[in-house]
């Protein structure tokens, strides 16, 4: 018998790449350290997930929702530091911005 | 009166104004991230550490519940603390002061203001209520000596005797109908 | 001496009658003259036998000459001896009535022989003969008359048999409707004017009032049975009342108006019984109508003027409690049973709403009526539109206004109206507007029928694939006409569902583009979708190499994101090359798997089939597992083992499926288990009291009312101050707290 798949309409979620191993796959998933929303979720100011409210990643690998970091960073009580280790916020080149691969 | 009105009423969303005002989705994003916070603190279990709004309906008036950590002088007292929130929460640190007098080197016996870092120079966003409670029962048993708010309680630090019986005799407990 | 004046007292007594009998004539003269006529008075006021009478010279029954008897009568009268010959007469009648009783039994047993009323109509002929031949003159005055008439009555009615009653009955009833053969529009019920006033004559009607009023109750019932069972279409009580006014009031008019001498007074003497017949024809109609109300409800809104029948009905007649448990009844019995389709449900719970809102518009039946249908469903209704429009519940002829909530009863506006009395306690006033406020108010908030609405519109766009893509454009504008409803924040997370669609789309397009798949998946964003049920399901061989490009070609798009596969949701169309056939069909994720596993290999245990995808429930693999052997694909052989039909085989043992299928528990097959809600709420009691022990560690003491009020911060809180108290005292039994005066605290 020969199987041919003529059509496969499949249901998938998209998750963010965060380089971490996802522990609890289907659980609640972590959450931005600021707002305590889900990565997959969205950040107090945003109605969409996803590319309208993506995430940025530190050089120290500390991962937030850019919207609540970036607000974070305009704090005169930031000091310009990553909220979780306070050292000095660098933003990792390695995923924002990068265009398609075609 | 105005709680009895706005619960009768509640807000009729029409089309024009269904979109929640900047300043109103503010106040609901901080409340929705404080009643996370309520629901993990209430779900984990840290000893000796303990908080809840004080009035229903309002999730930015906290009061806080310490127990002395066993092994140091404050060990078998309990103090109660306020906390309140800023509309700008997590960016800035809540306001924190100790209600029952607490004779420590970094809290002021009569006011209840407290000198610790985190809650001033050092608070970063990623700090919740838990965090807060933690650092505060910790540093009943480690004071700053160097920045003292109390400079008395400071000096009777290193003794130890000298210590308790002022401790005692500033300290009331919560309730005495018990 | 005594005895002397005892005789002179006679005496004069005596005296006194000698000289009235004696009419002061002279001598005896007028005592023979008395004599003479009470003689022929006697002779005359005899109830004698009709069917076997002397015939005199004149050509009459003997004696019976009335202008020969009238001077005697006269002196009788006049010597004051009248109540006297009424007092034999009504004695002979006594002794004479056996005659008339022999003439009852004969008929009556013609009657019990044939059933004819017929002979009935003949016995009320004979019965008047003998009434009329024995009454008394009319010169006898109506003393004499009426105490002859009820004598006569009362010892007809101990005379008839009580077969008569039954006879008489249908008499009546044939009397009330046209014979068979006339036509009902010349059929005049006057015709047998003259028979009726021959049951009053004989007291038949005071008699037997009560069964002719059951012979009108019947007839009404029979007429609106026939006429209005099945015929929904249009309002029949007008239609009713025509009728009964045409047909039913002049039969009436010879029982109840009888007597009446003009229009106006049969009229007000109508009114009574009028009111009566017209309650029972609304009670008539009303019954039916609630017998058929799920079948009515099943045919709207074809069945519009059975509904207004009932709202009118229900008016005058009170039969509510008994149109909600009939509704409720047949809800349970016809739809709320394990094998109904979920779909069905739907639409008699959208058809249900509809009908209750016309009959009974303030909404009580309705309330009653919905709860157990909302306890079975924990999906609402089809409250976003569908296609086909019937079951739509977004009117878009109704005027689309904002959700209101329920408002403070407004007294002075003109059209108020008190609840009715049969609302309960739960009962709140929403006025009506539209259905989706409706559902609303018997869906206990908003948050949760919004939550509801995501359930659904998830599982419909969920069925939307590649082929019928515009119907996500659907769902947005019903989306758009519920934002106005519930205010754009509640269905925030529709939006996304919506969103989630488009992107997919473009999604799909772009890695289409970069490399062919036969994969179009809905790609959904987490968090945002009503929780799917988890799987375990692995995809095996092509299937795993399908879903590993189509990721990868997504990761390349967006770097910043991978792909997590629900694979047991979807359908897949698959063509399957046999050596003497080739099979294509649609079917979900697990059948595809399995039957993917038989490309390798043709024989296969359950067990293994089992865990070569992934971890399945085994109920679910051997229902897969059907779906080929349905398709001739697969054959179990012997028990749990499958092997592929590379050639096809007769259909000859579909049993084996069966067998399975009926040796499964139902409930795996319908529904989930219920521990699972049990379990439910054992963790969110759970969450509760952490909440409690919170609230009381730090505020210390509180009363019950501040705890309720104070739970509101528990997400989801739903509990009654009743339910909570209960909670309260069984802490209080386990020694985790303590109550004074009302105050809780925690037991240190």
């Amino acid at each position: 018998m020969k199987v041919t798949v003529k059509q496969w309409h499949a249901v998938a979620q998209w998750r963010w790449d965060t380089g971490h191993p996802e522990h609890d796959d289907d659980g609640e998933g972590d959450v931005c350290g600021i707002c305590r929303v889900p990565y997959e979720g969205c950040c107090p100011s945003c109605k969409m997930p996803g590319d309208d409210c993506p995430l940025i990643w530190g050089e120290c690998t500390h991962v937030f929702h850019m919207h609540c970091l970036l607000k974070w960073i305009g704090t005169a009580a930031s000091k310009q530091q990553c909220p979780m280790d306070r050292k000095p916020w660098l933003t990792a080149e390695r995923k924002v911005g990068s265009a398609p691969v075609s | 009166m105005e709680q009895l009105t706005s619960s009768l009423a509640p807000p009729r969303s029409s089309p024009k104004s269904s979109a929640p005002s900047s300043t109103q989705q503010v106040a609901g994003s901080v409340a929705k991230r404080l009643s996370n916070e309520l629901m993990t603190l209430m779900m984990s279990s840290s000893p000796g550490i303990s908080a809840f709004p004080k009035h229903d309906g309002n999730l930015f008036e906290w009061v806080g519940t310490i127990e002395g950590p066993s092994e140091t002088i404050y060990a078998g007292l309990t103090f109660k603390i306020s906390i309140s929130f800023p509309s700008n929460y997590p960016y800035v640190a809540p306001t924190i002061k100790f209600d029952t007098p607490c004779y420590h080197p970094n809290v002021d016996i009569t006011g209840g203001a407290i000198c610790l870092d985190i809650l001033q120079d050092k608070w970063s966003a990623v700090y919740s209520v838990q965090t807060i409670l933690l650092s505060l029962q910790s540093l009943l048993g480690e004071p700053n000596n160097a920045s003292p708010l109390n400079p008395d309680a400071a000096t009777l630090w290193d003794k130890p005797s000298d210590f308790k019986t002022q401790l005692m005799k500033y300290y009331r407990p919560v309730s005495d109908s018990t | 001496m005594a005895t002397d004046a005892l005789r002179s007292q006679v005496a004069t007594k005596w005296q006194e009658s000698f000289h009235r009998l004696n009419s002061d004539a002279p001598g005896i003269s007028g005592l023979m003259n008395f004599s003479e006529a009470w003689a022929i008075s006697t002779q005359y006021l005899y109830p004698w036998d009709i069917n076997n009478a002397f015939v005199g010279a004149n050509g009459r029954p003997f004696g019976k000459d009335l202008d020969a008897a009238r001077p005697a009568f006269n002196l009788v009268n006049h010597s004051r001896r009248l109540p006297a010959l009424l007092e034999i007469f009504l004695d002979d009648m006594r002794q004479n009535f056996y005659l008339i009783e022999n003439e009852i039994n004969q008929y009556m047993e013609r009657y019990e022989a044939s059933q004819e009323t017929a002979e009935l109509e003949l016995l009320i002929a004979k019965l008047m003969e003998w009434y009329k031949s024995w009454a008394p003159p009319q010169e006898l005055g109506s003393t004499v008359f009426s105490s002859y008439t009820l004598n006569f009555q009362t010892r007809l009615f101990s005379a008839l048999p009580p077969s008569f009653a039954h006879g008489f009955k249908t008499l009546c009833a044939r009397l009330l409707s046209p014979p068979a053969d006339d036509l009902e529009e010349t059929w005049d019920p006057n015709i047998y004017a003259e028979l009726w006033k021959d049951f009053e004559v004989l007291g038949l009607i005071d008699r037997y009032e009560s069964i002719i009023a059951s012979v009108g109750y019947e007839f009404i019932e029979d007429h609106v049975l026939s006429r209005c069972t099945g015929e929904w279409g249009k309002p029949m009580l007008e239609e009713l009342r025509v009728w009964m006014s045409e047909k039913v009031v002049p039969w009436m008019l010879h029982v109840y108006a009888r007597g009446a001498s003009n229009a106006e007074e049969a009229r007000s003497m109508l009114q009574g019984v009028g009111s009566r017949f017209d309650f029972h024809i609304n009670k008539t109609l009303c019954d039916l109508r609630t017998r058929e109300i799920f079948d009515i409800i099943i045919d709207f809104p074809d069945s519009m003027g059975a509904l207004q029948d009932l709202r009118d009905c229900l008016q005058r007649v009170d039969q509510r409690s008994n149109l909600v448990k009939s509704l409720r009844k047949s809800n349970q019995k016809r739809l709320l049973h394990p094998g109904a389709d979920t779909k069905l449900i739907l639409q008699q719970y959208v058809a249900t709403i509809k009908c209750l809102r016309i009959v009974d518009p303030p909404g009580v039946l309705l309330f009653k009526v919905a709860d157990p249908i909302r306890r079975y469903l924990s999906i609402v209704a089809n409250l976003v539109g569908d296609d086909d429009g019937g079951d739509s519940l977004v009117d878009e002829n109704e005027p689309i206004q904002p959700l209101q909530q329920p408002e403070l009863e407004d007294y002075t506006d003109p059209s108020w109206e008190p609840e009715p009395v049969d609302a309960g306690p739960e009962f709140r006033t929403n006025k009506p507007s539209d259905i989706i406020s409706t559902l609303v108010s018997i869906y206990d908030s908003k948050d949760l029928f919004v939550k509801e609405l995501q359930v659904l519109l998830a599982q419909r766009l969920l069925l939307i694939t590649k082929e019928n893509s515009d119907r996500v454009e659907r769902e947005r504008k019903n989306v758009e006409i519920l934002k106005i409803r519930f205010g754009e924040a509640a269905l925030q997370v529709c939006e996304v569902m919506l969103k989630d669609m488009t992107d997919s789309k473009r999604i799909d397009g772009h890695v289409q583009s970069q490399k062919d798949s036969v994969v179009h998946p809905t790609i959904i964003s987490r968090h945002f979708w009503p929780s799917l049920e988890a799987s375990d399901l692995a995809m095996p061989g092509q299937f795993k190499t399908l879903q590993d490009e189509y990721a990868h070609e997504f990761s390349v798009f967006k770097p910043d994101k991978k792909l997590k596969w629900l694979p047991h949701l979807g359908t897949v169309q698959l063509e399957l090359e046999l050596e003497d056939r080739t099979v294509e069909v649609d079917v979900p994720p697990l059948e595809a798997a399995f039957i993917e596993l038989f490309a390798d290999q043709t024989v296969w245990i359950l067990d293994d089939l089992i865990s070569s995808v992934g971890s399945v429930d085994r109920s679910s693999a051997i229902k897969a597992l059907s779906t080929w052997v349905d398709h001739g694909v697969l054959k179990e052989d012997p028990e749990n083992t499958f092997r592929l039909l590379e050639r096809a085989e007769e259909p000859s043992e579909s049993t084996v499926r069966e067998r399975d299928l009926a040796a499964l528990p139902a409930s795996e097959m319908d529904a989930p288990p219920l521990s699972v809600t049990q379990q439910q709420q054992a963790d969110q009691m759970r969450v509760y009291w952490k909440f409690i022990e919170g609230m009381l560690t730090n505020l210390e003491k509180l009363p019950l009312d501040r705890i309720q009020s104070m739970l509101r911060f528990a997400p989801g809180y739903n509990q009654s101050i009743e339910q909570l108290s209960g909670f309260m005292e069984a802490a209080k039994r386990e020694g985790l707290v303590v109550v004074r005066d009302g105050i809780w605290r925690l037991n240190k």
